[in-house]
């Protein structure tokens, strides 16, 4: 079982592999169909444009750059339903495939059980399931390069030349944006700072520099705009409404130790309603995690010290007492907000939780007899995916592509063919249920398919509460219409040149007043727009903007270009599994 | 006799946990809509 006969490691690769791949168009099967997956944060857009929304100009605080920049780069190539199939393929097979390889570091001799166990456990968990089923891809992406990143570091810290490996996980994470970004490059800084701490040496000290570098150079077209703006970037709320939530029986802690834990009660699985299976979740991955501590011998130190770190962080989140110094982190300390959401820092439990349990699995399986060892594999192969049905077949419905109607489409082209201005948006609130994506919760489409300005309430409908956006433009809109006036009225009196209407969205708007204001330019079943006839704004990149975009993009061409001279291309996924150190 | 108890036993457990788990995840219909709201809720069950 653990054996590593010669001749042997094609089984090694070819059935994580496989596995990899099976299982992640097992969970995607509904999302690979024609169209594109909408929901919740994952607003997928039909109509690949770098619209101001896409590239940050119109929002102090750009959330979804780059990464949504660089999927309308690859749908511009693929198409935007392939891209989309293309990107989510590759997150969790990326993800299943880096814990195996991360198993490969730390144990070379685990066997096929050991590996597939590990990279089943990697997607099959509640962190997964719970991050995919509200579309935070960005999310998923790091948690999908972290096992990579981790792997890279390790070999640092062993004193392999492996500094371009930490730039290249740095450099994809770095797609993903602040989310993504903090989960790789906060774990792998801690990891590197750790080693260095134990053991210093030049190899370490320079696979942190490069670390840094490429990190402030990815964040850059995000950071520079977010830190260097005048209004509404500073202002941080819902820091009690992002805090991680019991999703089981176990209370907070329990659900945080079996991966799940995400503030959103809808995302919630049913299954780990049942203590058996909330129970079963976390003693697997607190199995996995401190086996995974002791089978890197002389890094135990770093290892261990990763885990308590992110531990303690989390801890200030959930702890009561702590809640006022967890405010003031978030509040005080530049980028803090990215730390709102906390329960995402658990990415590096549910890593080494799962590679963990592959070597937990190797051994268990190597130590029985012949009669006992296949049951068991199968066993022990199986059970994540039982801890965690509700991922079979798109989570329940929740990830299905649409077709996006056409009448959409066809007044989007005549929207374009508008003179320049603004657009305000309606209904006034940026989550809906379209009719045509079977009423699932969405953020609206409009930002990323109209390639204006596009002024939405971008404030957070909770049940909870309403956490305050950051458009101060927005916000004085939402204040008159506090103070009694009607959506409708109060966005006329905001100043923009159109007004469009998303419609069949199952909110109510007041199309026959909108269309006594002006000029009709679209009346469609699903779109209607009116110009008001006004001049108004229209997007420029300001220094900032202009400066961080091309930090970024020259620092992810230089990372590319570095690989090309190294010749990484010969050591993809595959490549990866099979080096030994 | 032993590879069938083995076999046995992990088909206990698989079954178990394929029922307990397998019936929750299919019993609820996700983000259902409620009947009127004037807001889309981002949380909404």
């Amino acid at each position: 079982m653990t054996g590593n006969r010669p001749g042997s490691w094609p089984r090694q690769v070819i059935v994580p592999v496989f596995v990899a791949v099976a299982q992640a168009l097992v969970i995607l099967g509904p999302a690979m169909g024609r169209g594109v997956v909408i929901t919740h944060d994952m607003p997928w857009s039909p109509r690949p444009l770098w619209t101001p929304f896409v590239l940050g100009l119109d929002t102090p605080a750009p959330r979804a750059v780059p990464s949504d920049a660089a999927m309308v780069l690859l749908g511009k190539v693929l198409g935007p339903s392939m891209a989309q199939h293309l990107v989510l393929l590759s997150l969790l097979v990326g993800l299943a495939l880096g814990v195996v390889a991360l198993v490969s570091e730390m144990a070379p001799h685990v066997g096929v059980v050991g590996r597939c166990v590990a990279g089943v456990v990697a997607v099959w968990n509640p962190f997964v399931s719970e991050r995919l089923a509200v579309g935070q891809w960005v999310v998923v992406l790091g948690l999908a390069v972290l096992p990579w990143g981790l792997r890279a570091c390790l070999r640092v810290l062993r004193g392999k030349p492996a500094s371009y490996a930490v730039c290249v996980a740095i450099a994809v994470a770095a797609i993903g944006g602040v989310n993504s970004m903090l989960l790789v490059s906060g774990s792998m800084l801690v990891l590197l700072g750790l080693g260095m701490a134990v053991k210093p040496s030049a190899r370490i000290a320079r696979g942190i520099g490069w670390a840094l570098l490429v990190s402030a150079g990815g964040a850059s077209a995000w950071a520079l705009p977010a830190l260097t703006a005048a209004d509404g970037a500073g202002i941080i709320g819902g820091i009690d409404e992002f805090a991680p939530a019991a999703d089981s029986p176990m209370g907070v802690v329990g659900s945080l130790l079996g991966g799940g834990g995400f503030w959103n009660a809808a995302t919630h699985p049913e299954p780990r309603q049942h203590i058996l299976i909330a129970a079963c979740s976390a003693l697997l991955m607190v199995v996995g995690v401190v086996t995974t501590v002791l089978a890197v011998p002389g890094r135990r130190a770093a290892m261990t010290g990763l885990v308590v770190v992110f531990a303690a962080v989390l801890a200030l989140s959930v702890v009561g007492a702590a809640r006022p110094v967890w405010t003031e982190v978030v509040n005080a300390v530049p980028g803090g907000g990215a730390l709102r959401d906390s329960q995402k820092l658990i990415a590096v439990w549910v890593v080494l939780g799962a590679a963990g349990f592959g070597i937990f699995a190797d051994r268990v399986a190597s130590r029985l007899s012949s009669a006992w060892r296949g049951p068991v594999a199968a066993l022990l192969i199986a059970l994540p995916m039982l801890l965690s049905p509700q991922l079979v077949w798109g989570i329940g419905g929740r990830l299905e592509a649409v077709t996006v109607p056409s009448d959409i489409e066809a007044g989007l082209s005549r929207l374009e063919q508008a003179p320049p201005g603004d657009v305000g948006l309606l209904p006034w609130s940026q989550y809906r249920r379209y009719e045509w994506n079977e009423d699932r919760v969405s953020l609206t489409l409009a930002p990323r398919v109209i390639d204006r300005v596009v002024l939405f309430d971008d404030s957070l409908p909770l049940r909870s509460g309403v956490v305050p956006g950051e458009n101060l433009r927005a916000a004085a809109v939402s204040e008159r219409i506090a103070g009694g006036a009607s959506a409708e009225a109060a966005l006329l009196d905001a100043g923009v040149r159109y007004v469009a209407a998303e419609l069949g969205t199952g909110q109510d708007v007041d199309t026959t007043f909108l269309r006594a204001q002006g000029h009709v330019v679209v009346d469609e079943p699903h779109l209607l727009v009116v110009d008001l006839g006004r001049g108004s704004e229209t997007a420029e990149a300001s220094g900032a903007v202009r400066a961080g975009w091309a930090v970024t993009i020259i620092t992810l061409i230089g990372v590319l270009c570095a690989c090309a001279v190294r010749g990484v291309r010969s050591k993809l996924p595959v490549g990866l599994i099979r080096s030994r150190p | 006799m032993m590879s069938a108890l083995a076999a046995t036993v992990t088909g206990v457990v698989l079954a178990l946990f394929a029922v307990v788990g397998g019936v929750s995840a299919i019993s609820p219909t996700p983000n259902a809509p409620a009947a009127s709201e004037n807001v889309v809720v981002y949380d909404a069950p």
